[in-house]
């Protein structure tokens, strides 16, 4: 079937579909990675459906199947990077038509993703908006006396009501905020330095042009390893706030009301299952130190014996899902980026970057921007309004 | 000569007239069909009252083979009783699934598998009177007098037996009143373990039926496989040749192995869509049928859309866009070809995950569209979860073609290809993946939300909690709308390749073709709301999305006049491909005709959810998208097989194919305006009490089954032929129809890599303009895009 | 005799006159070209007028004018649809608290015009039953406290009035379900978690109105929503 065009690198080459390639020249290269992917993903997500069902963990067992699934995702992925590893930028299709010519192939195609992952995110915030609009929020509902002890009302509560209650609590968001910010600067030196040409590298670093490959290379891998640390930080403290918390010990524990720790949005009760949410915000009793505001429904009820005060519960899920959901899917895609700035920094060390292939930083640099985009409007609506 | 085309334009159109002639007509009157319970109660009230408590005596806990058990039925609380009045206090219905049941004595009457007392207006002999009237007037004994009775069960000789027992406790008055109260028990007695097997196969359960064909056709598949290997040297032929051969086949990133590995999976699940469609419509074929459960009539109709749409047309279609997008536009392979494997791979394992349900008899029961909140409650199987995930594995899938097929088509275009020289199957492809690739990452996050509420609990759509139904609805008609005109839409672009090709001209209105296709891709995104008229959305909403749904019709009417236009004056050769086109332009203009009645929203609101709905739907589903794939299957199959299909073969898939196709589609249109609603697993004549459907429904109801069996096996014609063509098809020639674009440039079947990388094929234009100098606002674009010191990357 | 509503027979009539114009159109056009223009390959007759050649985009074949004509003309069928679907919609989505509709307001409201009335029933759907309320409606506008047997299904009865206006509000408390009204022609989903309203005019198809027992109809849920989707019905009785 195969012809011959006249090009000896055209014929069939049958390069293992194990990998590693041979990238001098275009497809097909056959792979096992998309197969193996693919079962990969169907299994995580076969074994997912069995360990939870409706909210509760049925069937631990099926957590293998949640691991084998991963595994088999690995195996793919490092199949995957296995062929990719000796992609040396020598060969790089390039874009034909009007009016992309001579722009990268990969870059299009990575514009293009971005598009659909514009539209992901916008569908969460869609979702987002719907539901902050349309459901009455929790402090309203507090302050309207529409509520009695012991009933729970269907509210919606921001986690930015618990998180920017206090400076401590929004910590772990804002350290993060900026971990994101340098990471995209990172990355960016990490461009700079592989795009430079060898003789330019040799000026400005003074050294021969001999050492400015390995000279290079632990460059490269430096600001990657700094970018894929800062992301580390990121899922670190996102676990954190989620679920850990932290201690305030000392002069902080002073500044933090007397409390010695900040507790974690799920010992708070900020959860997707918390149809009983109590908050200390919604407790007359501890309004009577901070006062009702008088102009509200509730003071005027309770001045008038009709209302008689407590603690409102709230059932929170839908504001909680829309938090961990939309927060979680960015998580998933910053892990996502974990992963490939591992790859790339494991590259970089072996040399792997130079001039006619540094794009490849600068395609992921787009995705990574994106993600960091995407925090920075994430942040002040989820966070902190 | 010219006599004789009036003769036969005369008699085309009587038969057409007389196709119209079976129109819905206006005057009968419909009401509806209306149900038996399966529960078999007649009960009074209209819910389940806790506070009756039904019960069965007399039950082992395992039966014996074969033995007669007497069993005590009864029931406390509700009513009974209360006024004092020992007649009327209640009543009761038991159904055995195995077993023969047997009255002990007068207060009970049996029918079948069901029990349930004697009443005092029982007519048993059918003939109008009461029995009791016949009788002498005397009231004959009445089981509802009573609370408790006895029946005698006779088990059977294996398997297990579900006893439901629906009891109902009443006031005394003799008549329905609202503090009449019942009660449901359902109870399952295994008997003898050895026979449980012979049982299974006993009962011609569906659901065997259906994994049994599904594993035949899977067996069937890897036989051809097989033979395909061995006849690609009959003469080398040896075992140890397969295992490179396979994995070849497995790892390939080649367009067109991975294309053929498309038609492999869509043809595969047009079958298994098509059996499922068969079951439907046996349980369809006559009023009141139980050859299906309704369970397993809700699981088949969600399998069945499931299926067809994500699993038959867009692998279909995949696999036409694979092979010919490179071919057409003279790349060599797609832009990112092992990220084309990946869009392949996830399928079949979506598939499995989609299908698991079915083997374990509790697939997704919730429709295609899922509806909240349904989807997300207890009663949907539990088989949702999955098809939830299988379904998000195939957004995964879509979301990487379209990113390969935008920037293939976007970059890899042949010098002289400008945007307005590319063939317009290679736009149709262009903009249908725009179309989904901007609107199924939205159905993404929704079925996230779905599959993340049904299994670690968020509650997205719970609406206890302030979970809102209609964003699903939003969140799936934004993708779901665009969706059917990304499967239509290339439908339309291989149409326009054939007609031409066929006509032997170059189609008419090339321009207004391309903007008629993108005005239909703008148009996508904001018509969705139509199919939520009646879905308590805002009427600000309702009313926009009906004045923009009017406007589809617009370039839709452009495009099929444009064909017409295009057969003028030219030399139309009949081939098979032209056949299905020119079929095409008849069921897709019909499609498009019953389209129109739904905008308009008094008429909308009888015909939402009707069979007329689902008439429309498949005559532009089946009759456009399906049509389309067909005439595209003998206008390029010689092209990827390198062999010639047998037009005579052809001919008779195409003429049983259209006629019975129509014969299950027509007659859609007058059921669902005469009052049959959609996804009822059954469906009843009543008595003339009720205007109700009338009896002639049946007659057509039996017509439509006929005529889908028909069309299924019509069908095999087609796998035949292409099974025929290639073992022993005749030889075929580079571009043996005259078409002008790339692909028949190449032999058949194509080289690979198809084109030479480093030395593209050129397009020339016939026209006077230079195509390869792109237009101011094209050069403008190009300038921005490109830095000017492209050495310098900016930031 | 109509098939629903006097709003949907006229659209009805009005559609099938413009389906046969447009269809037929379509179809003599078609049948006559693809007789016309038929030539077989061997044939002498066979032109090839544009020159179609491999690798060459082909000439043009087209006609500004023509193209211009089935835009707009198919343009101004559709204006004209959309302006006589529009009327109706007053009668799908009058207001009901505007006096002006031909609704008029609740009857139960003192400023309401006793001949322009409406009265609110309650539709309540649960898996797999309706359960009507007639508020404090007498039984001769709405009586909702019968059941009836329906091919071995106890479904509710609701008797109506001839010509009385009625705004349905309806409701789910579990998934959604739609009541199809199906000899009025209308229907609009019960959503749970939202109050949805629909207009329904009962209309009787003999004079008499089916005497003293009225005329029985039927209403069946049209939004699946589980097992026993197809029993979910209802026996809508309309007397004089």
């Amino acid at each position: 079937m195969s012809a011959d065009y006249g090009h000896d690198h055209h014929d069939d080459h049958h390069a293992s579909p194990w990998g590693p390639h041979d990238w001098s020249h275009g497809a097909p290269h056959n792979s096992f990675a998309p197969l193996i992917m693919s079962a990969g993903f169907a299994m995580f997500l076969y074994g997912f459906a069995n360990v939870f069902i409706g909210g509760e963990v049925a069937d631990l067992g099926a957590l293998s199947g949640v691991m084998l699934g991963l595994i088999i995702i690995t195996m793919g992925l490092l199949v995957w990077w296995r062929q990719d590893m000796s992609a040396d930028g020598i060969y790089e299709p390039k874009a034909t038509g009007a009016p992309f010519r001579n722009i990268d192939i990969r870059k299009v195609s990575m514009w293009i993703f971005l598009m659909s992952e514009m539209m992901v995110f916008t569908s969460l915030f869609s979702t987002y908006i719907r539901y902050r609009l349309g459901i009455q929020n929790c402090g309203e509902v507090f302050l309207s006396g529409e509520w009695v002890e012991g009933t729970s009302v269907v509210c919606f509560e921001p986690a930015a009501h618990l998180i920017a209650s206090s400076w401590f609590h929004l910590a772990p968001g804002a350290v993060n905020t900026f971990a994101l910010i340098i990471s995209s600067f990172t990355i960016v030196l990490a461009l700079k330095t592989a795009k430079m040409s060898d003789k330019k590298y040799a000026d400005k670093y003074e050294i021969d042009m001999e050492r400015v490959r390995t000279h290079r290379s632990r460059k490269v891998a430096m600001f990657l390893g700094s970018t894929l640390f800062l992301a580390t930080l990121f899922l670190t403290l996102k676990m954190i706030e989620w679920f850990i918390g932290f201690p305030t010990p000392g002069p902080l524990t002073d500044l933090n009301h007397g409390h010695s720790e900040i507790a974690s949005l799920y010992s708070e009760g900020y959860t997707i299952h918390a149809n009983s949410y109590q908050h200390y915000a919604y407790d007359t009793s501890y309004h009577d130190g901070h006062d009702i505001p008088h102009d509200s429904a509730l003071y005027s009820m309770m001045q008038a014996g009709t209302h008689p005060g407590g603690v409102m519960m709230a059932d929170i899920r839908v504001g909680a899902s829309t938090f961990f959901v939309t927060t979680g899917t960015h998580g998933v895609h910053v892990l996502a980026g974990m992963i490939g700035l591992a790859y790339m920094t494991l590259k970089a060390l072996r040399g792997g970057y130079g001039p006619s292939n540094a794009v490849s930083i600068e395609y992921f640099g787009l995705y990574w921007h994106f993600v960091d985009l995407v925090w920075v409007l994430v942040f002040p609506f989820f966070y902190l309004f | 000569m010219k006599q004789n085309t009036l003769l036969r334009t005369l008699v085309l159109l009587t038969v057409l007239g007389l196709a119209l002639s079976m129109a819905p007509q206006a005057d009968s009157l419909p009401n509806g069909i209306i149900g038996q319970s399966e529960k078999g109660c007649t009960c009074h009230g209209a819910i389940p009252d806790s506070g009756v408590a039904p019960s069965i005596e007399g039950l082992p806990a395992t039966f014996n083979a074969s033995t007669t058990y007497t069993l005590t039925i009864s029931f406390t609380g509700g009513p009974s009783g209360q006024s004092g009045d020992p007649h009327n206090l209640g009543g009761f219905n038991l159904a055995v699934s195995s077993g023969i049941l047997e009255a002990v004595d007068d207060t009970v009457k049996i029918d079948g598998d069901q029990a349930t007392h004697n009443g005092i207006d029982d007519d048993i002999d059918g003939n109008g009177i009461q029995d009791s009237i016949e009788a002498g007037g005397a009231a004959i004994i009445s089981g509802n007098d009573y609370t408790s009775w006895l029946v005698n069960w006779t088990s059977p000789s294996s398997g297990s037996s579900t006893f439901t027992l629906a009891v109902n406790s009443v006031n005394g008055d003799g008549q329905a009143s609202a503090n009449d109260a019942w009660n449901l028990m359902a109870i399952t007695v295994a008997g003898p373990s050895s026979g449980a097997a012979a049982e299974e196969l006993q009962s011609a359960d569906p659901f065997v039926v259906l994994v049994t064909l599904i594993i035949v056709s899977g067996i069937l598949l890897a036989a051809v496989i097989l033979y395909t290997f061995y006849r690609v040297s009959p003469d080398g032929f040896n075992w140890e040749s397969f295992a490179p051969w396979i994995i070849e086949w497995l790892t390939s990133t080649d367009h067109k192995k991975v294309g053929t590995l498309y038609f492999l999976a869509g043809f595969f699940f047009l079958g298994v869509g098509g059996i499922m469609a068969m079951l439907i419509r046996i349980q369809l074929a006559v009023p009141g049928n139980d050859f299906l459960t309704q369970d397993q009539y809700n699981m088949f109709f969600t399998m069945h859309g499931t299926t067809m749409i994500f699993l038959a047309a867009m692998p279909l279609i995949n696999g036409f866009a694979n092979w010919l997008i490179p071919l057409q536009i003279g790349a060599h392979d797609l832009a990112l070809p092992r990220i084309n494997a990946m869009s392949f791979w996830l399928q079949p394992f979506a598939a499995l995950l989609i299908f698991t349900g079915v083997f374990s008899g509790q697939a997704a029961d919730v429709g295609w569209t899922g509806y909240a909140p349904y989807i997300v409650s207890e009663t949907a199987h539990t088989g949702t979860t999955l098809w939830a995930a299988g379904q998000i594995m195939l957004v995964a899938s879509s979301t990487l073609t379209g990113i390969n097929f935008l920037a293939t088509i976007c970059g890899m275009r042949a010098p002289g290809m400008g945007w307005m020289q590319m063939p317009l199957f290679t736009w149709s492809i262009f903009i249908a993946n725009l179309m989904l690739f901007l609107s199924i990452p939205a159905w993404g996050v929704g079925l996230i939300q779905v599959y993340l509420d049904r299994t670690i609990g968020t509650a997205f759509y719970h609406v206890a909690s302030g979970g809102d139904p209609l964003l699903w609805s939003h969140l799936f008609w934004y993708f779901g709308h665009p969706e059917v005109y990304v499967v239509i839409v290339p439908a339309f672009g291989v149409i326009s390749e054939v007609l031409a090709t066929s006509a032997r001209r170059s189609v008419f209105g090339y321009r207004s073709m391309v903007y008629a296709m993108a005005g239909i891709g703008v148009v996508a995104f904001i018509v969705y709301g139509h199919h939520m008229f009646t879905s308590g959305m805002s009427p600000t909403l309702r009313f926009v999305t009906m004045l923009t749904t009017m406007l589809v019709a617009v370039p839709t009417g452009i495009k099929i006049f444009n064909w017409l236009k295009t057969m003028h004056k030219g030399s139309l050769v009949y081939r098979t491909h032209t056949l299905w086109a020119l079929g095409f332009l008849v069921t897709f203009t019909l499609g498009g005709i019953s389209g129109m009645f739904f905008p308009s929203l008094a008429m909308d609101t009888h015909l939402h959810e009707t069979y007329f709905v689902v008439a429309h739907f498949h005559y532009v589903f089946v009759g456009g998208t399906v049509f389309g794939v067909f005439s595209a299957v003998y206008y390029w199959f010689p092209k990827m097989s390198g062999r010639m299909m047998d037009e005579k073969w052809g001919l008779l898939h195409f003429l049983t194919g259209f006629i019975s196709f129509n014969g299950i589609f027509w007659p859609m249109h007058k059921l669902g305006v005469l009052g049959m609603a959609r996804r009822h697993h059954t469906w009843f004549i009543t008595t003339d009490d009720y205007a109700n459907i009338p009896a002639e429904m049946a007659s057509w109801n039996l017509f439509i089954t006929v005529s889908a069996f028909l069309f299924f096996f019509s069908n095999f014609i087609l796998v035949g032929n292409m099974i025929k063509t290639v073992v022993s098809g005749k030889k075929a020639p580079a571009d043996p129809w005259g078409g002008w674009s790339f692909e028949w440039m190449c032999a058949s079947p194509p080289p690979t890599p198809s084109f030479d990388p480093h030395n593209p094929p050129v397009l020339r234009d016939a026209n006077e303009h230079i195509a390869s100098e792109p237009s101011r606002l094209g050069q403008w674009f190009e300038r921005l895009m490109m830095p000017e010191d492209d050495s310098e990357v900016n930031h | 005799m109509g098939i629903a509503s006097a709003a949907f027979d006229s659209l009805w009539n009005e559609y099938l006159v413009w389906s046969a114009i447009v269809g037929g159109f379509t179809f003599i056009w078609l049948a006559h070209h693809s007789l016309t223009y038929r030539s077989k390959e061997e044939d002498d007759d066979w032109v090839d007028v544009d020159g179609i050649e491999v690798g060459v985009f082909p000439k043009h074949n087209d006609n500004v004018s023509l193209e211009l004509a089935w835009t707009i003309i198919p343009f101004i069928l559709i204006v004209y649809l959309t302006w006589i679907s529009w009327g109706p919609i007053n009668d799908v989505w009058a207001d009901p608290t505007d006096p002006d509709s031909q609704y008029g307001l609740d009857c139960t409201d003192a400023a309401a015009d006793p001949n322009k009335c409406y009265h609110n029933i309650d539709i309540t759907a649960q898996q797999w039953f309706w359960s009507f309320d007639c508020r404090d409606l007498g039984p001769s506008l709405c009586d909702a406290s019968q059941y009836q047997d329906l091919n071995g299904t106890t479904v509710p009865v609701i008797s109506l009035k001839e010509g009385e206006f009625y705004l349905a509000n309806i409701t789910s408390i579990d998934v959604t379900h739609s009541p199809w009204f199906v000899s009025f022609g209308v229907k609009e989903d019960a959503v749970p978690g939202l109050d949805s309203q629909v207009w329904i005019i009962p209309t009787c198809d003999e004079a008499d109105c089916g005497g003293e027992e009225g005329e029985s109809t039927l209403l069946l849920c049209t939004e699946y929503c589980g097992d026993d989707h197809a029993y979910m019905a209802a026996v809508v009785n309309v007397h004089k």
